[in-house]
């Protein structure tokens, strides 16, 4: 529990530093701070279903501090955390290298989504050549951002964490039953 | 059944929580279409923590920037002031020669009563935080409903407008800039009155398809707000023409705008405390009707701002 209220502190901490950022650093080249704590979480924190709970939320803080719709970035950080939880479980993600190519290829999914969300749910504008070049901007600013915002999740989980809690949780993959540990 | 739990559980939960972010948009489109509420208290709490921590976060960031470019201001400030001082007598003289065409024509008096009519109180607010996301236009300012802000007011700048508040909690609001990609605006080419709707497309510059494919518009044309779309009052300032082209297909042309307003590094803004008669229509539709008239959205308003019946009539499709 204290894990999860400290994790769930710094993403909101995350959150509000960013906006106050970006006044100085014009997006996209300001970072989202507060997505790579939830790719921070997915990658390293221990509970699959406890992850969720705080990527979730601070999705919805997120809408509300966003021009987005209501459930817009909600939705895209569940998708990171769920693509993260899952390939840290298959893949080996323990480097800064692989972490850096992981957290760009998802910028351009995020972006892709949020582009995707707006057209159907709003009809706001089409996809076009212009989300991948701001997509690009903003991937290569979270790349350099992702190093040590997730040693920090890292490190909260850690210092936090009961050892139950520290041990990674399996995750449960469909009807084969297929454990990861 | 605890083995099935166990099995079914997580999937489940992913289940219900894609399904709830998915029915919140659905939810917020149909709301900033029929209701348009301010935020309730579990989501203006987000606004009203997050306001004053930004504020104190960008104050020193601030204040470096700040003594960076008062250094380089005043290396300006001689030629500045020259050219300054120009201006000031090509437009005095201009003034001059407008009031000099009025009076000849009797229209003076008519103009000064339009003027007490239409004047609207304006108050002060600092942006406090800007939109991280690169798809959405939007920043955070410092007043809000405490201070009479409401959904659907204007926000500008002497040099023109930045956009409409969204949503408000009691000490901050949501702005969504013109530049971003759900913004439309009713305007006209100042000099030729070509009319047209402004359309942000989420990068610096604004797109803006006319009416008319013969509309007379060339390079350089100031464009203002036409009032007709019922946001904006009329002759508000929205940017500069610096490129035509053809819009793909379409049978309009568009030109492309430059913000007279540098959105990427506004400070200062100016909430304009009256709605238009169509975000009055908006944000007012659950409402009794005898609320409905009335687009003045805070009590210390005066009520001589307040639009005619017939404004309501003349809803169009900013937004």
């Amino acid at each position: 529990m204290k894990a999860f209220l400290v994790v769930f502190g710094l993403g909101f901490a995350a959150l509000v530093l960013q906006g106050a950022l970006a006044l100085t650093i014009p997006p996209p080249w300001c970072p989202d701070l507060a997505w790579l704590v939830v790719i921070g979480i997915g990658l390293r924190w221990p509970g699959f279903l406890s992850g969720l709970l705080v990527a979730v939320p601070l999705g919805y803080a997120m809408d509300l501090l966003s021009g987005s719709l209501m459930g817009q970035h909600a939705f895209m950080r569940l998708i990171s955390y769920l693509t993260a939880a899952v390939a840290s479980r298959q893949l080996d993600l323990s480097g800064g290298v692989p972490v850096g190519i992981f957290v760009f290829a998802m910028t351009f999914v995020y972006g892709v989504g949020i582009a995707a969300t707006s057209s159907f749910f709003a009809g706001a504008g089409t996809m076009s050549v212009d989300i991948l070049t701001s997509s690009f901007g903003h991937a290569i600013a979270n790349v350099v951002a992702s190093g040590p915002m997730i040693a920090l999740v890292e490190r909260v989980v850690v210092r936090f964490s009961d050892d139950e809690v520290a041990r990674r949780a399996p995750l449960i993959l469909g009807r084969s039953g297929g454990v990861i540990a | 059944m605890p083995d099935l739990l166990k099995r079914v559980g997580a999937p489940l939960v992913v289940a219900v929580l894609l399904l709830l972010t998915i029915i919140s948009m659905v939810s917020d489109r149909r709301s900033e279409e029929e209701v348009g509420e301010p935020l309730p208290w579990w989501q203006a709490i987000v606004l009203e923590v997050s306001a004053p921590i930004e504020r104190i976060v960008s104050a020193p960031i601030d204040g470096l920037k700040g003594l960076f470019t008062d250094y380089v201001d005043l290396l300006n400030v001689r030629s500045e002031n020259r050219r300054l001082k120009r201006r000031i007598a090509e437009i005095e003289s201009e003034n001059l020669q407008f009031r000099e065409a009025l009076v000849s024509s009797g229209h003076l008096a008519r103009v000064a009563s339009m003027r007490d009519e239409i004047e609207i109180p304006m108050l002060p607010a600092e942006v406090v935080g800007l939109d991280v996301a690169p798809w959405f236009r939007s920043v955070l300012v410092d007043r809000g409903a405490q201070h009479g802000v409401e959904p659907g007011h204007p926000v500008i700048t002497p040099e023109g407008v930045v956009g409409v508040i969204t949503a408000t909690s009691n000490h901050a609001a949501k702005t969504m800039l013109i530049l971003d990609r759900q913004s439309a605006v009713d305007a006209l080419v100042q000099r030729s009155r070509a009319r047209g709707v402004l359309r942000g497309v989420g990068r610096s510059r604004l797109e803006f398809e006319f009416v008319v494919r013969s509309a007379d518009v060339v390079v350089g044309d100031e464009v203002v707000t036409s009032g007709l779309g019922g946001v904006y009052p009329k002759g508000l300032r929205l940017g500069r023409v610096t490129e035509l082209r053809d819009a793909g297909g379409r049978l309009t042309r568009i030109a492309v705008i430059e913000p007279a307003v540098d959105l990427g590094r506004l400070e200062q803004v100016f909430v304009m405390l009256r709605r238009g008669p169509t975000m009055d229509l908006l944000y007012h539709a659950n409402r009794a009707e005898e609320d409905l008239p009335g687009p003045i959205s805070s009590g210390h308003v005066p009520p001589e701002v307040s639009a005619s019946a017939e404004d309501a009539d003349e809803r169009g499709e900013e937004r």
